[in-house]
């Protein structure tokens, strides 16, 4: 009796919550195929996928077959379960089974409206889903370059590092080539951020973006003054491109040679020599200030002539003699002499081989005393000869 | 009574005739056998050596020279040993022999001076002598082309000449010494002695006898730099007197080319300095000094050899 009122008590407190409960699976009775959104628009060449899902209500457990009708040539209509392509469900009583209908629409479909069907089939009992499709025209393949800094400043000799975004934008994986358009003698090497391998190409997946490094070396003779050079990233459909600049500024260059591209030469022991040495500047600013010295070995002399001149100008020569003494006491050989130019922000050294050679001097004192003692000899034959 | 006509008439008649009692006679060809088996042995020996060490080396020809494998000294070392000992052998007994043998009056009885006699019996040794040694000379560098497979470069091959050159002089030296010693000495045996004991002295002695002398002459002041130095000066100096150092340091600087210098030098003069080859000429000015000390210490020897016979008497 108590359990009666509890039960009544109940029943008049929520009644119609309970009714509504009851109500449903005596009411709807049958096979639903159900999915949130039966009109959709996608993109051709696209994948779409879809959630199914099929309801029993209150019919015995069954097998339900599961069939795409009115795909438009072309498609590709695939119905999944559990990851795996299925052709019919197995549905409890009061259950329901969950599926995904995968749509590959191809890219050359004209945009339009489109409506395929899907079909679930049980023991007497049957559901269809109509799925309306608004096809849209495919995404275009698009790519963009970015640079950070488009324009950096720096030497003949020195590296410009440009940082470039590369965003695919298009709806497809693509592989990207990296070029870059520089003047002859430039050098250019891409590398990922924070990369170490230098690259050539990389792979960028539909909305992906990488950060790279474009390195460009100029000629190390190169003019002072503004390049552009151009970067490009060249997708299979889309190329992107940035211009960059290097703002190149003027930098001093030398080099010394001897006469006739020789930097040998002879001197006797104690004799003054003259070497004639050529300076050029190479670089593509006036050298100013220039200097030289030599690090002589102890008891040689080393004068320069000029010994200082006030500037070189671009692609000048400057003619220095070497007055070159060799010490007195200075041993026949070869020797190597370090001569160096100095000038503001340049300082350039050569190896000078001198071979060191002693007077034939002595060699004639020898010869003499040879002579004498055959002198003697002649005179000893003279004045001892007899009968 | 002065002569008439030239010292030298006939001076070729007796070297050709000293020159065939010379060649032909027993005491050279065993001299012969023991100098060619010693050069032989000892530049077979450095061949072996030579190919293991130096392949890298420009003058690996002059290699077979220098170089010593042990326990045989290198071939320049037993040259320097030998060859005093062949030209001591050949004029030891040149000219007193004659008196002894009597045949010097009638000698002198045919129509040539007796410095005619002298000359000639001393340009026959030193023939005999280079004789010997271009045919040594000529054998090692054979066996050197054979054994090396390789021919020696031009500047090989003329320094190797001067080296020849080099070893009649000094052969000349101890030649015109032992010449000298006949004429002194009428006993055959004593001359040889004689000429033995310089020989000996040279060779052996004088190292030791300059290490003794030159302290007493030149001391080291431990605290004085340059004190070391006069004293290696003196010591150098000292060690020149002897024929036998003249010799192992011209044929060494003229067979090893990069050497270049011979004696003490001061560090500061190596400052700079690339180890090279030094240029032919150069080396041959480095030896000069030496060379011409050879030369006229033969030519010295022999003119108090020429006034020593002259003032002899003959007719006894």
């Amino acid at each position: 009796m108590r359990v009666g009122v509890l039960v009544g008590v109940i029943l008049g407190l929520m009644p119609a919550a309970s009714f509504a409960k009851d109500a449903s699976p005596d009411s709807i009775k049958g096979l639903y195929l159900t999915t949130d959104f039966p009109a959709l628009t996608i993109r051709a060449g696209e994948e779409a996928s879809l959630p199914l899902t099929v309801y029993n209500y209150g019919l015995p457990p069954q097998r339900t077959t599961l069939s795409v009708a009115d795909a438009p040539q072309g498609w590709t209509a695939e119905i999944e379960g559990a990851g795996k392509p299925v052709g019919a469900a197995f549905v409890d009583y009061d259950g329901k089974a969950s599926l995904t209908l995968k749509l590959t629409i191809p890219e050359s479909e004209k945009p339009g409206a489109y409506q395929i069907t899907v079909n679930a089939e049980g023991d007497g009992a049957k559901s269809a889903l109509p799925i309306s499709i608004q096809l849209a025209p495919p995404l275009a393949a698009k790519l963009t370059a970015i640079p950070k800094f488009p324009m950096l400043s720096g030497s003949a000799r020195s590296s410009f590092d440009f940082a470039v975004t590369v965003k695919n934008d298009g709806a497809n994986d693509t592989t990207v080539a990296l070029k870059t358009d520089a003047p002859e003698g430039y050098t250019e090497s891409y590398k990922e951020q924070y990369g170490q391998q230098d690259i050539t190409s990389l792979l960028l997946k539909a909305g992906e973006s990488k950060d790279l490094t474009v390195s460009v070396k100029p000629n190390p003779s190169a003019p002072s003054g503004k390049v552009a050079v151009s970067f490009e990233a060249i997708g299979e459909k889309a190329n992107a491109s940035a211009e960059l600049t290097l703002d190149i500024g003027g930098l001093p260059a030398i080099t010394i040679t001897g006469a006739d591209d020789r930097l040998s030469g002879e001197a006797y022991a104690g004799q003054e020599r003259s070497i004639p040495l050529t300076i050029v500047n190479i670089g593509s600013a006036p050298v100013v200030n220039v200097g030289m010295t030599a690090t002589p070995p102890e008891g040689w002399k080393v004068t320069f002539d000029p010994k200082r001149v006030p500037t070189i100008p671009v692609g000048g020569t400057l003619k220095v003699n070497v007055l070159l003494t060799p010490g007195a006491q200075a041993i026949a050989g070869d020797y190597l002499l370090n001569v160096t130019a100095i000038g503001d922000g340049i300082d350039q050294n050569v190896s000078y081989r001198v071979t060191v050679l002693t007077s034939t001097l002595w060699g004639v004192a020898g010869i003499g005393v040879i002579l004498i003692a055959l002198l003697v000899l002649v005179g000893a034959v003279g004045w001892f000869g007899r009968r | 009574m002065r002569r008439e006509g030239s010292a030298l008439a006939g001076a070729g008649v007796v070297m050709m005739k000293e020159l065939a009692d010379n060649l032909s006679s027993a005491r050279m060809r065993l001299l012969e056998v023991l100098v060619f088996v010693a050069g032989a042995g000892a530049v077979y020996a450095t061949i072996g050596e030579v190919r293991n060490i130096v392949s890298e080396d420009p003058f690996v020809f002059l290699r077979i020279f220098t170089t010593a494998k042990a326990p045989l000294p290198s071939f320049v070392a037993f040259l320097g040993f030998l060859i005093p000992i062949v030209a001591i052998a050949l004029g030891f007994d040149a000219v007193n022999s004659e008196f002894n043998r009597r045949t010097m009056s009638r000698l002198l009885a045919q129509p040539i001076y007796r410095d005619a006699m002298l000359f000639g019996k001393f340009l026959a040794g030193l023939a005999t002598l280079a004789i010997m040694l271009t045919a040594l000379w000529l054998f090692v560098i054979g066996l050197g082309v054979l054994l090396l497979g390789l021919p020696p470069s031009g500047e090989e091959v003329a320094r190797a000449f001067v080296f020849l050159v080099i070893a009649v002089a000094y052969g000349g030296v101890w030649l015109a010494l032992a010449l000298l010693f006949s004429v002194a000495f009428r006993s055959a045996a004593t001359a040889a002695l004689a000429a033995l004991s310089v020989w000996l002295l040279f060779a052996f002695f004088w190292s030791m006898l300059v290490s003794l002398a030159a302290p007493l002459i030149a001391p080291v002041d431990p605290d004085d730099v340059f004190s070391a130095l006069h004293n290696a000066n003196v010591v150098e100096g000292l060690s020149r007197l002897s024929p036998n150092t003249l010799f192992a340091e011209t044929a060494l600087a003229v067979l090893d080319p990069s050497i270049r210098a011979l004696g003490a030098i001061l560090s500061s003069q190596l400052e700079g300095a690339v180890k090279s080859p030094l240029p032919f000429i150069q080396s041959l000015a480095l030896i000069w000094p030496q060379v011409t000390g050879l030369i006229a210490c033969f030519l010295g020897l022999f003119t108090i050899a020429y006034i020593a016979f002259q003032r002899q008497e003959v007719r006894a």
